[in-house]
């Protein structure tokens, strides 16, 4: 099954988030700020990331900005979970690389569609 | 040759004789010393020879004396020792005798080297060996006798053949003579030693002379030297400077003017001959230009004479333009006044000018005082005078019959003529003839001032009287110009004041034109402008000024340039200035009369304030909607989960519990904005009692201990202090705790101590809530409890919040007529100081320090 790196700081939204798709058999590793998301991201392989936007340390933004400025990070599936669902800050995170968008609140069924939808696009081997 | 190439030269003909001088001289001088040296040497041989010969017969007298000795000696003793010495005595004598002999040069010596021959022979030929046999005779014994007897010698039988054959004779005493043999030769040594004494004597003189001859040689041929210098060098030198003297006298003469056109020129190569000949060719030039400058002279001479001539008749011809000019000068001195009075008129300064003009009024018109009088609103005069006593000034006023009123009923020019008895100014009875002329507005044809003045001597001309006439209509329009400069004024300053006291800044601009308004608010807005430098006269001075400080310069020229090019933009320009410290809006209005463009007004609104609300509003939405849709999310998403999904009883407990906590949350977050609703709109109302806040405390920091794993609370109440009640509203104190522990809890994420300490003095009740925390930037204390305001570092962003907690702390604490405060250093902690007032009444406690730490 597909791994996924949720990074979340608010404890009942990573709970929340890690619980549903549990439930449908992904192996989720959990990052509690974007300082630890970064590492995570350069030490492991995922098959997604879902990223909070308003983090401590660094932010969504600043992780992916890091991130993709890596060769073999390029391909890398990211997906902003945020509540800043305004289209400038959209526009931003798009410009430096982040591949997908879910704005809070959130529902947990329609979470597991998207994931799965993106996940079966390539199928993990 | 020679003698040509040295003739050619004064110089070289006085090297050549020095040159002739000193060889000679050196010559002779060597000859006389190579001679002397000769004869010196010479002599001191010769004397060296004599002292050579002395001493050799000295020495061979000393050997005849020394082998006497010996012959006696071996005479008494008979020793062939002895014997033998005398054998080499022999052949030494024998040898000095010889170089006598062979040496001598004069008789003397040859004497003497015969007679010492001469003893040689009897001492060696017969004395020796009478005396040798006389040994032998002693040894053999034949002779016996202790001392050598004469008549023994005679005895023997050579003493018998000598004595025989006269080799030896016998005395008177009958011994052997010996004694005369030597006297003979004595006597011929001393004569030799005389000889060579005397020549020695002899060589020495003549030394000397030859000497003093050669000196004397010298001495004559130094003297002829000189001789030769004195009688030839001499006239060779006194020609030269003879002529050379000439040719100066000559050459003097011509510089003094003399004509001199040949001088005899000697028979000469050198210099002298070349200057001679140079210095006629010069004589024959000068003597030639003078005859010609004698010739151009007579011709100047004529000339000047004719220039005379030319030169009084202009004289003449000048005298008359001067009288003309004078007279042209009289008439331009009296237009310079006129033309004076006619400026001053004009000028923008005549409201001020006026002692000026009465005072050139009456010098176009000879008078001697004057005035100038104003009729001011209500037929009230001011005067302005030139000349006149202040008692004359009030007659000409105070009277009602004075000429003044004439001519204001008339309306045109009086005059009056009085004797005046007085000596005063002048010193005689005099008339005085006053004249005082109506100015007329020439709208309304009424008076609005007098010209008056006064003659002493003569009545006013028609010429004065018609210049005074047209300066009184220049007068009167000149003072209608005034009025209406005063009512300009007066309105520029009412505008002035007015766009002084509105809020915008202002700067009116007109087309083409460099100048500039401003109003007050600009320089407040832009002190850089300082008010009255250059810097504020010109429009480009301002734009540049502002241009300067502006944030975005960009924007702002372009704006300016579009509004310089005549255009006004509908849309205001918002910048800001000294990096966002203060934010402008600027637009333009086109000021128009009468649908006519006039100019254009540049309008800079501050709009600091409004910018920061702006700006805090739009945070406030982004915050609020952060922290409310985190909440709702988990709300909306487990509820979801519930819903759809088999989900077992403990995690449907353990979502419930988080459903309820965040619900609370929400709820909380809705009760902090109602607060600050309420604190905006005034209406909030506590609910006060008398209460003890040191339960209070140690229940609120109970419960964070109990949360929090991390940070160690503790509560401190300091000993025998007694602990007053106040009158509070106990939720909102509750409300106040929570809100100051869940910042300090909240903002030290790394966990650390958290104190909370009640104190009391004898007016505040005071409680500090320490932390160890991130702390709080100095810039950002003094907005800290300002509503929404949240310190924007990465730290802070880190730690979420709406802004509102410490801004209901402060509306709390306020409301309670108390103070809070904060001190903090950046990444040390924080402390949040609280003073509330107390009521008098106290009551004793036993206070202690209570450990309710978390762990």
């Amino acid at each position: 099954m597909a791994r996924i790196l949720l990074a979340e700081d608010e404890d009942v939204l990573r709970m929340l988030v890690l619980d549903t798709l549990e439930d449908e058999g992904y192996t989720i590793d959990e990052a509690t700020d974007g300082d630890e998301a970064y590492q995570k991201i350069m030490s492991e392989h995922y098959d997604l990331v879902l990223l909070d936007y308003m983090m401590p340390g660094m932010t969504g933004i600043e992780v992916i900005e890091k991130v993709r400025q890596h060769p073999d990070k390029q391909q890398l599936k990211i997906m902003m979970l945020t509540a800043k669902s305004q289209q400038s800050d959209r526009e931003r995170a798009q410009e430096i690389g982040a591949n997908y968008f879910f704005s809070k609140p959130f529902s947990p069924l329609e979470l597991i569609d998207v994931v799965g939808g993106i996940l079966s696009d390539h199928p993990v081997d | 040759m020679i003698i040509r190439w040295i003739n050619r030269k004064i110089g070289r003909q006085l090297m050549a004789s020095f040159y002739i001088v000193l060889t000679t001289l050196m010559i002779s001088s060597l000859i006389v010393y190579n001679y002397t040296d000769t004869k010196l040497q010479e002599t001191r041989l010769k004397l060296e020879d004599i002292r050579d010969r002395s001493a050799r017969a000295g020495a061979l007298w000393e050997q005849w004396q020394d082998l006497q000795f010996n012959m006696r000696g071996y005479a008494l003793i008979g020793d062939q020792e002895i014997y033998q010495k005398m054998v080499d005595q022999q052949a030494t004598i024998d040898e000095q005798t010889r170089w006598f002999e062979e040496n001598a040069i004069y008789e003397q010596g040859k004497d003497y080297a015969r007679s010492s021959r001469e003893l040689y022979a009897y001492y060696f030929e017969a004395i020796l060996p009478l005396i040798q046999s006389y040994v032998e005779a002693k040894a053999s014994g034949e002779v016996d006798e202790s001392f050598l007897e004469g008549t023994t010698l005679t005895s023997l039988p050579l003493g018998k053949e000598l004595l025989a054959n006269g080799r030896i004779k016998l005395d008177a005493s009958g011994n052997i003579d010996v004694l005369s043999e030597i006297n003979k030769s004595e006597l011929a040594l001393g004569g030799y030693r005389d000889f060579l004494e005397e020549w020695s004597g002899k060589t020495s003189q003549q030394l000397e002379q030859e000497i003093q001859t050669t000196q004397l040689i010298w001495l004559s041929n130094i003297i002829v030297l000189v001789g030769v210098l004195i009688f030839f060098v001499y006239p060779f030198i006194r020609k030269i400077t003879a002529e050379l003297l000439s040719l100066v006298k000559n050459s003097q003469r011509l510089a003094g003017g003399e004509d001199i056109s040949r001088v005899e020129v000697p028979d000469r190569k050198d210099e002298i001959g070349i200057l001679a000949l140079s210095f006629n060719q010069m004589a024959g030039s000068i003597s030639e230009n003078k005859q010609h400058m004698l010739a151009k002279n007579e011709e100047l001479q004529a000339q000047q004479e004719e220039l005379q001539a030319q030169q009084e008749e202009l004289q003449a011809q000048q005298q008359e333009l001067e009288e003309a000019l004078e007279l042209t000068m009289r008439n331009e001195q009296h237009l310079q006044y006129r033309n004076d009075l006619t400026e001053t008129l004009a000028a923008r300064e005549a409201l001020t000018a006026y002692p000026e003009i009465i005072e050139k009024l009456i010098t176009i018109t000879d008078s001697e005082i004057g005035a100038l009088v104003f009729v001011d609103e209500g037929s009230a005069y001011s005067i302005v005078t030139h000349g006149m006593t202040e008692e004359l000034s009030e007659q000409l006023l105070g009277s009602d019959f004075s000429l003044l009123k004439r001519a204001d009923s008339l309306k045109k020019a009086v005059h009056s003529s009085k004797q005046v008895a007085s000596n005063h100014p002048l010193p005689y009875p005099y008339y005085m003839y006053e004249t005082a002329v109506p100015i007329l507005d020439p709208a309304s044809e009424e008076v609005i001032a007098f010209i008056y003045l006064v003659r002493y001597r003569d009545q006013f001309t028609n010429e004065q009287m018609r210049d005074v006439m047209s300066f009184s209509r220049q007068l009167s329009l000149s003072l209608l110009r005034m009025r209406l400069f005063d009512e300009m004024n007066r309105e520029k300053t009412k505008t002035e004041r007015i766009l002084d006291s509105i809020r915008e800044a202002v700067i009116y601009i007109e087309p083409g034109k460099e100048d500039v308004f401003v109003n007050r608010p600009l320089y407040d807005l832009f002190p850089e402008l300082q008010f009255g430098t250059a810097k504020t006269e010109t429009l480009q001075g301002c734009l540049d000024t502002i241009h300067a400080v502006v944030d975005e310069p960009e924007a702002f020229s372009r704006y300016v340039e579009a509004v310089l090019q005549g255009e006004v933009p509908k849309d205001s320009l918002q910048f800001s200035i000294r990096e966002q410290v203060v934010f402008i809006q600027f637009y333009v209005e086109s000021i128009e009369i009468e649908g006519v463009r006039k100019g254009t007004m540049l309008v800079l609104r501050d709009v600091t304030k409004e910018t920061e609300m702006d700006r805090l509003k739009s945070e406030l939405v982004s915050t609020v909607s952060h922290e409310l849709r985190t909440p709702l999310s988990s709300i909306y998403g487990f509820t979801e989960l519930m819903l759809n999904r088999d989900i077992d009883v403990s995690r449907q407990d353990r979502y419930l519990k988080t459903i309820h906590s965040e619900t609370e949350r929400l709820a909380n977050l809705v009760n902090d904005f109602l607060d600050v609703q309420r604190m905006e709109s005034g209406t909030q109302s506590y609910q006060k009692g008398l209460i003890d806040l040191r339960p209070l405390l140690e229940e609120t920091t109970q419960f964070y201990a109990a949360s929090t794993a991390q940070h160690t609370i503790t509560f401190y109440a300091h000993d025998d202090a007694s602990y007053p009640l106040i009158e509070a509203d106990e939720e909102k104190m509750k409300q106040l705790m929570n809100n100051l522990l869940n910042n300090a809890v909240k903002y030290s994420p790394l966990g650390g101590n958290i104190e909370v300490a009640l104190t009391v003095d004898h007016q505040y009740v005071q409680i500090d809530v320490r932390d160890e925390g991130i702390g709080i930037p100095s810039n950002a204390l003094e907005k800290l409890f300002e509503k929404f305001y949240r310190v924007d570092n990465s730290d802070s962003r880190k730690i979420g919040g709406t802004g509102l907690g410490l801004a209901i702390c402060k509306e709390i604490v306020e409301g309670h007529g108390g103070n809070i405060s904060v001190a903090s250093i950046e990444k040390r902690g924080s402390t949040f100081t609280v003073k509330l007032p107390h009521i008098v009444t106290t009551y004793e406690t036993v206070s202690d320090m209570i450990d309710i730490s978390g762990k």
